[in-house]
């Protein structure tokens, strides 16, 4: 990777130059980047607390289950943004069983990979053990 | 005498000759320019005679493909690619709005379908995600006109038009794991058919790619502990194929997912040395994509309190990020964000004030 | 008659003027798009101004319209007279005859080159050895012949 020497400038300034370009930014990444530098500049008092307002919007239009799952606004942020954008407090939103009958043909399809044994094989002997008499139509697995 | 190229250079001096199109030159390259009006005006002629519009249509289909590239067989990066992919994007998409702005549209193939989603391809690796999103759009929709064929062609085109929409968040995030569901059924089906000699060892790392793709959108939900048996699936593939580069991605993912979980010490353990990695991983030509590979490996250290090396990684990735997709890149505004965190922890915020 | 475009500046404050309007920002930006859209073309800014003029279209609304070329017929073949248009036929017709007096070779150029990014296709891009039989007419090969 090519190694640069960049000037980092300080926190305020890291997310004041991102807020500065918000049309290349999702919704959910500016509401996150703006709930961080307002909570910083409304402790020193020098704007209002505007954090809520974007939370609030983003989660009542897009999601089904409560966001009282965590009190922590940091971590309902940062569930709002997809984890490729990066995230500072995972784990503390935890679910599960959201695709069951897929977690399902996951488990059975490891298992039979590994009675296969450790060595190579071909491509039509991987199709092999993946195959399955029935498959359910994933799209509508999501809870 | 010396006959070249008569034939076609006396269209071009008839067309010229009535002031209908100019030649310009373009980085040492003769072109053809008209007025975007005189355009309009011939397509609201073609407009009128439905067999032309087709055969028209069909003629500029033909050699828009012979020059742009077409995706990756297994989703590699195609960094090499760029060049070539930004000089023909422009002609894809004006057939695109051709096609979408027309009251009856012209009949298209399946091929219509991938040489869309070959440029939305090359949009998510370049972070262009509006026009990787219109071009993705108009893919899946061509691709409900042939819902028995083409299984893993139309999970190509799924699988695309998720990943332009995965870095989006939680407005996205139900039909990023739709998609890729989606895309995971269609390779399941296409793997199941009868005749185990159509199957490639393409076929099959697209498979696993598709468990992998599946973990990735579990991750977005923090169904943490879900996801990790998909990326376990999807390496055990793929060393069943001997190939294990591409088990990295995967191992990336898990990784991710132990860290969710908080087993931060198993997190770390898999994140290789990067003297160790092989030199096609490393080497300039795949930065787009190891800088992903960084980036991921800077959030693990975050959250696990190793604020020096998700620093020293993050700075990295920024300069990537600048280079690769410039200062107004999503990815790029990703990476200061991740910054500005680290320097909150590591007791920054005074120094800003 | 050569026919040079405006830019996308000039495009949009000559259709706001065409239509007396107030260049704010909503106002400009949508002139320029639909500027953009006609290619800044003059006289098809002010035709398309005066379609506004008479159905009292908002600059919105005509952008909405121009995106589908059914629509963008409609307004390009209506006729005159129209207060802010000095040419006596309808703007669709503008190019009519050097069309009409095109060889078949060369419209189906024309006709190909409609449907992709005016502002520049390379010309290897379209001619060369095609095997396609729909192609043949841009095949173009290289013969050395000595006579």
């Amino acid at each position: 990777m090519t190694r640069q020497i960049l000037i980092i400038p300080p926190y305020r300034v890291l997310l004041k130059t991102a807020l500065e370009n918000p049309e290349e930014w999702s919704d959910e990444s500016k509401a996150r980047a703006q709930h961080h530098l307002g909570w910083v500049l409304h402790l020193v008092g020098q704007e209002e607390d505007f954090r809520a307002k974007a939370q609030a919007h983003l989660w009542t239009s897009h999601v089904d289950y409560p966001s009282t799952m965590s009190p922590d606004l940091n971590e309902i942020y940062d569930h709002i943004v997809s984890i490729e954008a990066g995230r500072s407090t995972m784990g503390h939103f935890q679910q599960s069983g959201r695709t069951p009958r897929l977690t399902e043909i996951c488990h059975l399809l490891t298992g039979r990979l590994s009675s296969a044994g450790k060595g190579v094989l071909t491509a039509a002997e991987v199709a092999e053990i993946c195959r399955l008499e029935c498959i359910p139509d994933l799209e509508d697995d999501i809870l | 005498m010396l006959i070249a190229h008569v034939r076609f250079q006396d269209m071009i001096r008839t067309l010229r000759s009535r002031q209908l199109v100019d030649r310009v030159d373009v980085s040492g390259k003769p072109c053809l320019t008209m007025h975007r009006s005189l355009q309009r005006t011939i397509l609201h002629q073609l407009d009128t005679d439905f067999e032309k519009f087709q055969d028209t249509f069909n003629m500029a289909y033909i050699l828009i493909r012979k020059v742009f590239p077409r995706q990756s067989p297994v989703h590699n990066p195609q960094h090499d690619l760029w060049g070539v992919c930004e000089q023909y994007r422009s002609h894809v998409m004006n057939l695109r709005a051709v096609y979408v702005r027309s009251f009856q549209r012209p009949s298209t193939s399946m091929e219509f379908a991938e040489i869309l989603s070959d440029a939305a391809y090359y949009f998510w690796e370049r972070n262009i995600y509006g026009d990787g999103l219109r071009a993705s759009d108009t893919a899946e929709e061509i691709c409900e006109k042939f819902p028995s064929q083409f299984k893993n062609k139309r999970a190509n085109v799924h699988t695309i038009a998720s990943a332009v929409r995965w870095n989006r968040g939680i407005s996205e995030r139900r039909g990023c794991l739709r998609r890729f569901l989606k895309s995971l059924s269609l390779r399941h089906q296409f793997l199941n058919e009868p005749g185990d000699s159509n199957v490639e060892i393409e076929d099959i790392s697209l498979y696993a790619n598709a468990w992998n793709d599946v973990g990735c959108s579990l991750l977005d939900y923090e169904c943490y502990e879900d996801a990790v048996p998909y990326f376990d699936l999807s390496i055990a593939l793929k060393l069943k194929l001997g190939d294990n580069t591409a088990c990295l991605e995967s191992l990336k993912n898990k990784a991710l997912a132990l860290t969710g979980q908080g087993r931060f010490a198993e997190a770390i353990e898999l994140i290789p040395d990067e003297a160790s990695l092989p030199q096609e991983v490393t080497e300039p030509a795949f930065v787009h994509i190891f800088q992903v590979f960084q980036f991921t490996w800077a959030c693990i250290y975050l959250n696990a309190g190793y604020l020096e090396k998700a620093h020293e990684k993050l700075v990295n990735v920024l300069g990537c990020r600048r280079n690769l997709y410039g200062e107004s890149g999503r990815s790029t505004l990703d990476a200061y964000y991740m910054l500005a965190i680290v320097k909150e922890k590591m007791g920054d915020l005074e120094e800003s004030m | 008659m050569h026919l040079k475009p405006f830019d996308r500046s000039d495009g949009s404050k000559l259709l706001l003027r065409h239509l007396r309007k107030d260049e704010s920002l909503t106002q400009s930006t949508d002139a320029s798009l639909i500027s953009d859209e006609l290619g800044g073309l003059p006289l098809a800014i002010a035709h398309v101004a005066g379609y506004l003029a008479e159905s009292g279209a908002s600059l919105g609304d005509c952008l909405e319209l121009l995106k589908e070329r059914r629509n963008s017929a409609r307004i390009f073949s209506i006729a005159q007279p129209m207060t802010t248009f000095q040419y006596e036929k309808t703007f669709g017709t503008v190019w009519d005859v050097a069309l009409q007096r095109l060889d078949q070779d060369a419209l189906a150029l024309i006709q190909v080159l409609s449907m992709m990014n005016p502002d520049g296709v390379p010309e290897d891009m379209l001619r060369g050895d095609h095997q396609e039989p729909e192609l043949e007419f841009l095949k173009s090969a290289e013969i050395l012949r000595y006579g």
